[in-house]
């Protein structure tokens, strides 16, 4: 569609609100701009499509089962097959890379094929993953590819138009899902929250705006840190793409081959909020910041938090909420380095701490256990 | 209205928000419902917290939601969309519409004015307003979703083995609300008028799946304008139980199951029901002339009658069917 024509349309529903109406009053002028919005959704599609891609899979290790005893197996949930059907991304470079989503590849696939929207079929390396967003980066051995306008978080408003594409049903064209941007920032800003379908059909498939501009990459999240969280929400309405914001930050991380994973500093935390009407008998003095609970063996212990910190910012990003903490630890990955601004007896102080990803902290803490003596 | 002819204007001079009017045709009803629903916090359902939704319907802090076990906690926490929590208390509850009123002490709060809902036809856009599986967390604005008003319905529809009390007509939409948290929630047109309040999530019996609707904005009004004026409706938040109920003195056999008759298994003694000459093994067939078909319905018609009423019980005792004129015993 060439701009004047989009144009055109968009004059249409603006005079049929201009006069004072919205469109289910307007009667007569309801039908054409419902058309109308038919084919903004078609072109956005066709816009799209030259950057989507068909994942196909051969191989890897077999679905989750647990063994009972040698003639039975038992399913373990998910109930479906994981990554067995073809899969979608979307071309990030022109030089060949394609990002996807990690749940597309839980079972670790011996062969990865990537088919363009021209029909050329390419074998593709698995790069790197991303467990805290859930991507995965591959690469294949082609230039020249097309990659698609991408629009900024800041650029979106809640309640626009997006749609998402993906193959996962088995069709040869990307399948359609529309819908509406529910909430930004949403898991901690890493991810747009849309109410079009988010399922396997296009995890790893772009979510798009009715202009074909690429807003984010869908994949399934949700409470739980197992690589299968958020699956159990798909075509629920409450579906997630990660921002391309976040896609460049993380993106550009996992290009050299390193895996991401979330990092966390290795506290435990409790916020002050104040409720309103319903004095906190021992807040003390209201601060700023989340108070540190425990300091298990860990990052932070190392770097000398103690139990009683407060801490007020993270990187230059103030924390006074648990919210504001998760967001600002969410912007960064484990092995980056964070400045930690905190308060002990309300001397402020500020300390650098390498993010550990949980397994870390988790092997810290299981080693800490086995060599301490029996009696304490 | 002013925000769109505000839209034509610019729109003469510049490109930009004409875009954005195709682009984002919900912006004023999410505009409008954003600072008017608030996320709820309360008792909970096995090892994790009750939540769910409510909408704001006074600027001095009256909140509508649907009853729910949330409430059964002697303080609810309302979290409104600047990320303020208050403490909540419940001040009325509304069995039959499945509804509560809660109380917070605030003011000069943004609210839903409680108009009318018979404008919508099916096509109409809707849009919810809700937090469901609590994805937003202190100051993050809940989760709309779009979709279209379906039709009119009064549901046939059970939640777990209990039957849903509400029988009149509801808002059927095909936007996804019958999931955990959404209760309570706000229904508004594409202007952003509060059409409705989405319902608990209930079975469809006819189709055994989730109803998406919601419970007409008519109806809400009706329970806010004197909900909390009519004691048979009213329970304080110190007593949130069923103690403040009126009573017979008579224990139903529970047996559970889908069909559940109104058999009596025990009258206590000197109780209204013992005295009016009910025995245990009667099958309740009517209560002050509400026909009376399951336990259900039994725990129903009680709802509507208040201590010291005159009523008659009829109850089939083998072949024969019994009057049983009786006076209700107060809860309190």
């Amino acid at each position: 569609m060439s701009p004047p024509r989009l144009m055109s349309i968009v004059l249409v529903s603006i005079a049929a609100q201009g006069h004072g109406l919205s469109a289910q009053d307007a009667g007569g002028s309801r039908a054409p701009l419902e058309l109308q919005l038919r084919s903004v959704f078609r072109t956005a599609l066709k816009r799209v499509t030259p950057s989507v891609v068909r994942i196909d899979t051969i191989g890897g290790a077999p679905r989750v089962v647990r063994q009972i005893n040698r003639k039975q197996e038992q399913r373990v949930a998910p109930s479906f097959r994981q990554a067995d059907g073809p899969t979608t991304g979307v071309i990030w470079s022109a030089d060949g890379f394609i990002v996807t989503s990690s749940f597309n590849f839980i079972n670790d696939p011996m062969i990865i094929t990537v088919t363009l929207s021209d029909g050329r079929r390419f074998v593709a390396d698995l790069v790197a993953r991303d467990t805290a967003a859930r991507l995965a980066l591959l690469k294949i051995d082609a230039e020249g590819l097309s990659a698609p306008r991408w629009r900024a978080r800041q650029e979106l408003r809640r309640g626009q138009w997006v749609l998402t594409a993906g193959f996962g049903r088995g069709s040869t064209a990307p399948a359609l899902s529309t819908g509406v941007i529910s909430a930004l920032d949403r898991m901690s800003a890493v991810a747009i929250q849309t109410d079009a379908k988010i399922s396997p059909a296009n995890y790893g498939g772009p979510l798009f705006d009715i202009e074909g501009r690429v807003v984010g990459v869908c994949v399934p999240m949700g409470p739980g840190e197992n690589e299968i969280a958020g699956v159990q929400w798909y075509d629920s309405g409450i579906g997630f793409a990660v921002s391309t914001n976040q896609l460049r930050i993380r993106l550009s991380k996992m290009e050299d081959g390193r895996d991401l994973h979330r990092g966390v500093l290795g506290v435990l935390v409790d916020t002050r909020a104040p409720v309103v009407g319903h004095p906190d008998e021992d807040a003390g003095d209201p601060v700023d910041g989340v108070r540190i609970t425990d300091v298990p063996p860990g990052p932070a212990r190392q770097a000398g938090l103690e139990v009683g910190d407060v801490v007020t910012s993270i990187d230059g990003k103030p924390t006074p909420r648990l919210v504001d903490f998760r967001r600002a630890l969410a912007a960064r990955t484990a092995g980056d380095v964070v400045t930690v601004a905190s308060l002990r007896d309300k001397q402020p102080r500020e300390t650098r701490i390498r993010l550990a990803s949980v397994d870390d902290v988790r092997a810290a803490a299981t080693s800490q256990a086995a060599s301490a003596p029996a009696a304490p | 209205m002013s925000v769109l002819v505000c839209a034509l204007v610019l729109a003469q001079v510049t490109s930009a928000p004409v875009s954005a009017a195709l682009e984002t045709p919900f912006a004023t009803a999410i505009r409008s419902a954003t600072p008017r629903v608030v996320k709820l916090y309360g008792a909970s359902i096995g090892r994790e917290q009750g939540y769910g939704s409510g909408i704001l319907i006074s600027s001095d802090g009256r909140i509508v939601t649907t009853l729910s076990i949330l409430l059964e906690s002697p303080s609810i926490r309302v979290v409104l969309s600047d990320g303020r929590r208050f403490a909540g208390r419940v001040v009325a509850r509304d069995a039959r519409r499945q509804l509560a009123e809660i109380r917070i002490d605030a003011n000069a709060l943004p609210y839903f004015e409680l108009g009318d809902s018979t404008h919508l036809e099916p096509g109409d856009w809707i849009i919810s307003a809700a937090n469901p599986f609590k994805v937003a967390v202190g100051p993050e604005p809940v989760s709309f979703m779009a979709g279209v008003f379906s039709g009119r319905a009064a549901l046939a529809a059970r939640r777990r083995a209990q039957d849903f009390a509400y029988t009149g007509q509801v808002l059927l939409t095909d936007i996804i609300v019958a999931t955990p948290g959404s209760a309570g929630g706000a229904l508004v047109d594409i202007r952003g008028r509060l059409v409705g309040l989405i319902g608990k999530a209930v079975i469809d019996t006819r189709t055994n799946t989730w109803a998406n609707y919601g419970l007409p904005v008519e109806e809400i009004a009706a329970f806010v304008n004197h909900g909390g004026e009519d004691p048979r409706q009213t329970a304080d938040a110190d007593s949130p139980s069923a103690a403040a109920l009126p009573r017979l003195g008579l224990r139903l056999f529970d047996v559970g199951g889908r069909v559940r008759p109104a058999y009596v298994e025990r009258v206590q003694p000197g109780s209204a029901a013992r005295r009016a000459g009910i025995r245990s093994g009667d099958l309740i067939l009517s209560v002050a002339g509400t026909p009376v078909a399951s336990c259900e319905e039994f725990d129903e018609a009680m709802r509507e009658l208040h201590s010291n009423q005159s009523i008659e019980v009829v109850v089939k005792r083998g072949e024969k069917v019994l009057s049983m004129p009786l006076t209700v015993e107060g809860g309190e």
